[in-house]
């Protein structure tokens, strides 16, 4: 019989793959004590921050903020890149003793929340029916208000993901691959569309009832005082944005966007507007995560799949996993994938979701093995865009071409367009680099007071003359 | 607390103000919390609301250099102990830990502890200043002399045992959990990955007094079995 101890290093071992580390969240400040009942004497502990705090750091730089260790290393199936696969030493947790060894960390200060994942050990509804009893006695008998992060596993009934929807914060299937075919070769065992795709969209259509009828709650849980939710927001007769997404219903496509037949803010590129996508008390949103490089999918399909799945599953954002060759494993001789590759595709997830580029720019700058070339994808999506002769000019440019300029952020494309609201000219670099621009990649593509950077290939007709 | 609020804002004439992209404060947040800084003087106090705010707000000066610095300095510590302070739950619901804060800042760091924990006593021993600092569930702040464990003891007597306690505390001998260290230990030893090391980020965000906490016993990282020159002067 393993002991406790045993059981935190290799579950833990077997659990830290996944890199998700965010403790997003904002129920605390609107819900702080959701799960508690008002007859209980319960005392309740744990809050959700919108931005977390890592307790600590591990020698590869990644900190700690989450309890990432699996519930049990079990597992029916037997994906070729999986540490599960040649693990010898086979544990599980009871729900019991999951939630006091986290508990005893939470009231160490330790951890932010709870990442809880799982090896299928018989049957997926069988795992999740624990993993959710592990929940539940956190949530009720312990009165844990904090971060729950829960990890659905392929195959899981329609009726356990609503459960779980409604007792954690963030929610998430891990895709994998990107395509039928890709995962096919790395878990055949797992069908993909029924198995992983169905159940992104069962809980997309979960979320969706789950905040809509969370609205008409909010009333009740104001009267006891268990929520503290702005007038702004429940109150129907008040106008305000959230409300109006579950009233309006517009197929009118913009330029700048629209409202779909659920209520959801879009951009033009089909991503969700707004970050806490109508969740006005639980349940943040559903991610995914991609292993890059073991089953050889090029770049363009990973982003292909993560474009769809921010289009159609409202996806909150997807991770990525650099493949690892794990020895006895079918796949230990493949060669590593290089942690630079995770990099660009992290780089590029950010220019899709927060920069409004579309995946057909993207398009534009791949190799001929659809892979992105190396360095930085937004100075080659500028060298695309603006061409060799182009240059913007920071005091009449409109603000989406200000962010195409590389080393022009979100932050500094707003102070400059703040600057211009207030007349004021941009006439200096100082100027510039003053609001936070970094020079060393704008400059190229700027001009500023009238002159412009020389490039090389300005000096080659007077070379050549 | 709006630390990191716009670079660019309005002075009194109307006129933008484009500072630079250093961190600096706002004069009412600076005002606000100036008083918790260890070299604090009512002087200082008094210079800083003579000058005007553009001024406070410029890398040119150096005095605004200075201000701006000693209140980085507050924060700076501020969130390295709500992050760094281990705790410890006792079986009435009083969660207490030791801090080491040079600057005023621990009721700011029982109010984040209050916020997790609403319904327990938090009790933080200053170890540089020999002070208790106590929040209470109604958030009342209280500051003692005596050493932690008195007022850990003096506090249990007024409470009952937390609704949760049987099952928490008795697992001792059921469950056989063991300490909430050792448990921390074997977590983190377990959630590092070799491939991804990455000691130079590290060394960067770990603080220099959390060296001796556990994965990093003796200031050495135990994960990479380094060896101290003790190690070879005890061999020899």
């Amino acid at each position: 019989m393993p002991t406790i101890l045993e059981k935190i290093r290799v579950l833990g071992e077997n659990g830290k793959w996944d890199v998700c580390a965010s403790t997003a969240g904002n129920r605390s400040e609107i819900a702080p004590k959701l799960f508690s009942t008002t007859k209980s004497s319960n005392s309740t502990f744990g809050s959700t921050i919108s931005s977390g705090i890592c307790h600590s750091y591990t020698p590869d730089g990644r900190c700690v903020s989450l309890f990432k260790v699996l519930f049990t290393n079990k597992c029916i199936y037997n994906c070729q890149y999986c540490f599960n696969n040649v693990c010898k030493q086979r544990m599980e947790f009871t729900p019991e003793e999951y939630a006091k060894v986290f508990i005893k960390l939470y009231t160490m200060n330790v951890l932010e929340g709870l990442f809880l994942s799982s090896g299928v050990c018989g049957d997926a509804d069988e795992t999740t029916k624990k993993m959710l009893k592990t929940v539940k006695l956190l949530r009720y008998k312990y009165g844990f208000q904090g971060y729950i992060h829960f990890k659905c596993l392929p195959g899981t009934s329609y009726y356990l993901l609503k459960e779980a929807v409604r007792l954690v914060d963030r929610i998430s299937i891990n895709v994998e691959a990107p395509t039928k075919e890709h995962l096919n070769a790395i878990a055949n065992q797992k069908n993909f569309n029924n198995d992983i795709i169905q159940r992104q969209k069962w809980i997309k259509s979960i979320r969706y009832r789950h905040n809509k009828e969370v609205m008409k709650e909010i009333h009740d849980l104001q009267e006891d005082q268990r929520i503290k939710l702005p007038p702004a927001i429940y109150n129907p007769t008040e106008k305000s944005t959230a409300h109006n997404f579950f009233t309006q219903s517009s197929d009118t496509k913009s330029k700048k966007g629209w409202i779909d037949e659920l209520g959801f803010e879009r951009k033009a590129t089909g991503y969700n507007k707004i970050r806490w996508d109508n969740a006005p008390v639980l349940n943040t949103g559903q991610t995914t995560q991609f292993v890059l490089g073991a089953s050889e999918e090029s770049d363009w399909d990973v982003l292909k799949r993560l474009d769809w799945e921010y289009r159609e599953i409202n996806l909150r954002r997807g991770y990525f996993s650099a493949f690892y060759p794990i020895s006895g494993t079918p796949l230990e001789r493949l060669n590593p994938t290089p942690l630079d590759r995770e990099h660009r595709l992290y780089q590029t997830d950010w220019l899709l979701r927060l920069y409004d580029f579309r995946i057909r720019d993207i398009k534009e700058i791949l190799t001929d093995e659809n892979n992105l070339p190396l360095g930085d994808p937004k100075i080659h999506l500028a060298l695309q865009y603006f061409g060799k002769k182009t240059r913007v000019d920071p005091n009449t440019a409109p603000k989406d071409e200000l962010l195409k300029v590389p080393g022009i952020g979100l932050q500094s494309a707003n102070r400059i367009m703040q600057m211009r609201a207030h007349h004021q000219k941009i006439r200096t670099r100082a100027q510039l680099k003053a609001m936070g621009v970094v020079l060393k990649r704008a400059e190229p593509f700027l001009k500023i007071n009238g002159q412009t950077q020389r490039r090389v290939t300005d000096y080659l007709p007077i070379l050549s003359a | 607390m709006n630390k990191y609020h716009n670079l660019n804002r309005l002075n009194t004439n109307g006129c933008i103000i484009t500072r630079s992209a250093y961190q600096c404060y706002r004069k009412k947040e600076i005002l606000d919390h100036i008083q918790r800084h260890a070299n604090y003087s009512s002087y200082l106090e008094k210079k800083i609301r003579e000058i005007p705010e553009p001024i406070l707000q410029s890398s040119s000066s150096p005095f605004a250099k200075q201000i701006n610095s000693m209140i980085r300095e507050i924060f700076k510590e501020m969130d390295r102990q709500r992050q760094f302070t281990r705790t410890q739950l006792s079986s009435r619901g009083i969660l207490f830990g030791t801090i080491q804060c040079r600057h005023h800042v621990e009721d700011l760091i029982l109010e984040y502890f209050h916020i997790r924990f609403p319904d327990f006593i938090i009790c933080l021993f200053n170890e540089l200043k020999n002070r208790t600092w106590v929040i209470l569930e109604s958030a009342e702040i209280l500051s003692f002399s005596e050493e932690l464990e008195v007022i850990v003891e003096k506090f249990s007597h007024s409470r009952k045992e937390i609704a949760w306690n049987l099952d928490y505390f008795d697992d001792g001998e059921n469950l056989k959990i063991p300490q909430a260290e050792a448990l921390f230990n074997e977590f983190y030893t377990s959630q590092f990955i070799k491939k991804r090391e990455n000691r130079q980020y590290f060394q960067k965000m770990i603080p220099k007094k959390m060296k001796n906490h556990p994965g990093l016993r003796g200031k050495i990282e135990t994960k990479f079995q380094n060896n101290s020159l003790d190690t070879f002067l005890k061999k020899s």
